[in-house]
């Protein structure tokens, strides 16, 4: 980034104006300044398909080269979120890559990404590989090695890496960001937190990732963006399931057609303004309801 | 023994130095890849005329039969001159200069014999076809004792007096012996008058000398001592290579791919042996391929001692019989990609590229085949055939019979993008905790009814058939559960992540 930038996280744009000033006056002493977001230059970035999170960050979806850390259990849509922006990516001759939750006895919630569903969401079955770790302490060991090699060989535009409930040790996530950045991919770690969880190891990751979000059932928070005011939370908004309302002709969906159900993502920022003054308070009185 | 066309077999001759036996080994399964028949032939020689002081010298004499690969050699190599310089090539490979005492020597002609003197004169010749009597011809009356071929004279002393004899006659070349008749020669010398006459005509109908399939034997396996042990990776990367590239060049001839390389490191001191197995994800006979396995691997190993001793043995598959094709799919992606499963792979993990399958029970729907190059070539075939399979059925004598894919007549049913690797059966509590969005199931699945039908309507048989559901638990975690109509329990299948 060049000096222009005035900071990694922040555009002092929630300020008021003498504040703004002062704060350019003491980056000017330092040798920066003070620019408007139009004037950043903006890091490639892999398209999610979802509007308002990809307008919301400046490379316009999942940063290339960078971590990005989606925190949600299991069936809140982040795997939707990963699988949209696969397929977007493998519309433009990527390949991606995902690595499969470690199979743990302790937890019942033990999951495999299903092919099948990828495919009917637009995926080239042979632009994604999949990758099964192996279980236990095994796969915990190998996790990062495994994550290691699919980046140096810099053929994978997306790598995504369901993290269970055990994420990245904070020396662990930054030789991954070192890797990442590297070879350009866009990493999207998926952590699931659950009660054995450390909140520590987790705080420590999204410290490492340059995008961090949050999706729980009623909204979500973005915790971490360049060059964004963040936190910044979205209401998530129900919605009709596309196979309950497409397929009336089915005699068991057609009675049931008419339920709101909410799979997938259906996210809209309450607003729909931002990153001002407005959006903000509006997301603050979002949080608080 | 002449070929079908008219024209003589070709035979290729190839004089080599004193050999190792395990040296003729590999030299006989490179070769295979030129001809298939072929046969070697260990001759000693002797440099002193004092018998009490003669220093025994042996060279190995290898013979093709070229004339049973000679279409696929022209169209291979275009002529034998370029055949002969792919052989040099071929051997050059294996580091043979630094393993010989000699320089190799090779010729082409109608009959071994001939072939043999010809090499043993020339070093590099190659005779026209039906012309090697004329070469023949211009040869000095010594290499007389190198006219054997296949089969040896049966005493060398006997050819020194024979040609002691005609050099006493004033003859200088083997042209000059077309003075005499059959009749002379067998009166002088009997049987062997025979035999050099009919040598000397160059006519594989006369003496005929089939080389028999060759059939290799031994193992694919070798054994390193090191002099010096080592114990830096490089270095024991270097030994291992050249061990591995004649391996590889051995299964080349052979017509076999390596599906396993296993490896056996002994150490100086401790005697202790690491025993480990490099099998790549796709069988192959890629050197570079390997040797990026290898390294890693190798990396990962703690050598306390150094290496003395190793050992290097490949478990073969035969290669699959392949039409050429015009262009060249492969490429250095595909290599990288191949590089990579095999790695993780060999760490334990399941890597792969999936391929949906027509199944009835959801967890069977995919699957991540070993082969991933073999599939990425394959699935556009495979899903037109499917396609095709869906919109024509089989037509056949007795009528149209339309073909169902039942996975995939459901693309737009509600399947969740995470499946537990098992489904898990709900407790009463965790049921009562989860709402569902509609009493009616989303989707049915009946796998087997068709074994309804063979078990007889009176049969004990019952269909397995799955309700499934779409639920919410107390999280707001969407889910997917299914009613086993047997037993009539619920099971946690998935998550609508």
């Amino acid at each position: 980034m060049s000096q222009a930038t005035a900071t990694q996280q922040n555009d002092f744009t929630d300020k008021p104006a003498h504040v703004r000033e002062l704060i350019a006056k003491s980056l000017a002493e330092r040798g920066h300044k003070l620019v408007a977001h139009d004037e950043l230059r903006r890091a490639p970035g892999l398209a999610t398909g979802w509007l308002q999170f990809d307008e919301f960050l400046l490379s316009g979806g999942f940063p290339c080269g960078e971590i990005s850390l989606l925190e949600s259990p299991a069936g809140l849509g982040a795997t939707t979120l990963w699988l949209d922006t696969a397929s977007a990516s493998q519309k433009s001759g990527n390949r991606v890559a995902w690595i499969n939750a470690i199979p743990s006895s302790d937890t019942a919630f033990s999951t495999t990404l299903n092919p099948a569903t990828a495919e009917n969401r637009g995926l080239d079955l042979r632009k994604l590989l999949l990758v099964d770790l192996p279980a236990e302490s095994e796969g915990f060991k190998k996790r990062l090695w495994v994550l290691q090699e699919i980046l140096t060989t810099r053929l994978f535009s997306l790598v995504g890496c369901d993290l269970g409930d055990v994420p990245l040790p904070l020396r662990e996530a930054r030789s991954l960001l070192a890797q990442a950045r590297r070879s350009g991919a866009a990493v999207v770690l998926l952590s699931r937190p659950s009660r054995k969880s450390s909140p520590h190891a987790i705080s420590n990751l999204r410290t490492i990732a340059s995008v961090s979000l949050e999706l729980q059932h009623s909204h979500c928070r973005i915790l971490r963006a360049p060059h964004r005011s963040v936190p910044q939370t979205f209401g998530r908004r129900s919605r009709h399931v596309e196979f309950i309302a497409g397929r009336t002709d089915h005699p068991s969906i057609g009675l049931n057609t008419g339920l709101n159900i909410d799979l997938g993502l259906a996210l809209a920022p309450v607003t729909g303004e931002f990153p001002d003054d407005s959006s903000r308070r509006s997301s603050k009185s979002n949080s608080r309801t | 023994m002449t070929a079908a066309g008219g024209h003589p077999n070709r035979i290729l001759a190839l004089e080599f130095g004193t050999l190792k036996p395990a040296w003729v080994e590999v030299i006989s399964d490179v070769l295979m890849q030129f001809s298939p028949r072929l046969s070697h032939r260990t001759v000693q020689h002797t440099e002193s005329r004092d018998v009490h002081n003669r220093a025994a010298r042996t060279s190995t004499w290898f013979f093709l039969d070229l004339g049973t690969n000679s279409s696929w050699i022209s169209r291979r190599f275009g002529n034998e001159n370029k055949l002969l310089e792919a052989v040099f090539a071929k051997l050059a490979e294996l580091d043979i200069e630094q393993n010989f005492e000699r320089t190799l020597k090779a010729a082409i002609a109608d009959t071994a014999p001939a072939a043999q003197a010809l090499a043993s004169l020339y070093s590099f010749w190659i005779s026209s076809p039906g012309r090697t009597r004329d070469d023949l011809d211009r040869l000095p009356l010594q290499a007389l004792t190198q006219l054997e071929g296949l089969q040896a004279w049966g005493s060398s002393s006997r050819l020194e007096s024979i040609s002691n004899f005609f050099s006493l006659l004033g003859f200088h070349t083997l042209g000059d012996l077309r003075a005499f008749t059959p009749a002379a020669l067998h009166e002088r010398w009997g049987a062997i008058g025979d035999l050099l006459y009919r040598r000397l005509q160059a006519n594989p109908d006369l003496e005929p000398q089939p080389i028999s399939p060759y059939v290799p034997t031994e193992a694919l396996r070798s054994f390193i001592h090191l002099d010096f042990p080592v114990s830096i990776v490089s270095l024991l990367l270097h030994e291992v290579e050249g061990t591995l590239k004649r391996l590889l060049a051995r299964l080349e001839g052979r017509r076999l791919l390596a599906r396993r390389v296993r490896l056996k490191l002994r150490c100086e001191y401790s005697q202790h042996e690491h025993v480990f197995s490099i099998e790549p994800s796709t069988a192959t006979r890629d050197l570079r391929f390997f040797r990026v396995l290898l390294e890693n691997r190798l990396e990962k190993i703690e050598l306390l001692n150094p290496i003395q001793d190793l050992e290097i043995e490949v478990d073969p598959v035969p290669e699959k019989e392949t039409q050429e094709d015009f262009f060249d799919h492969s490429s250095a992606d595909d290599t990288k990609l191949a590089v990579l499963i095999s790695l993780l792979r060999q760490e334990g993990a399941q890597a792969g590229f999936a391929e949906t399958r027509d199944e009835v029970w959801p967890e069977n729907t995919w699957e991540v085949p070993p082969c991933f190059l073999i599939c990425t070539a394959t699935n556009d075939t495979k899903n037109g055939a499917q396609q095709e399979n869906r919109a024509e059925g089989l037509l056949d004598e007795s009528g149209f019979a339309p073909r169902f894919s039942y996975g995939r007549e459901l693309p737009n049913a509600p399947r969740p993008t995470l499946l537990l690797r098992q489904p898990r059966l709900l407790s009463q509590e965790e049921l009562s905790a989860l709402h569902f969005y509609s009493n009616h199931p989303v989707e049915r699945l009946e796998h087997g009814w068709w074994e309804e039908e063979r078990a007889g309507p009176g049969g004990s048989f019952v269909i397995p058939r799955r309700d499934y559901y779409v639920a919410r638990d107390r999280g707001g975690r969407s889910l997917w559960i299914f009613q086993d109509h047997t037993s009539g329990q619920f099971y946690l299948h998935g998550a609508f992540d």
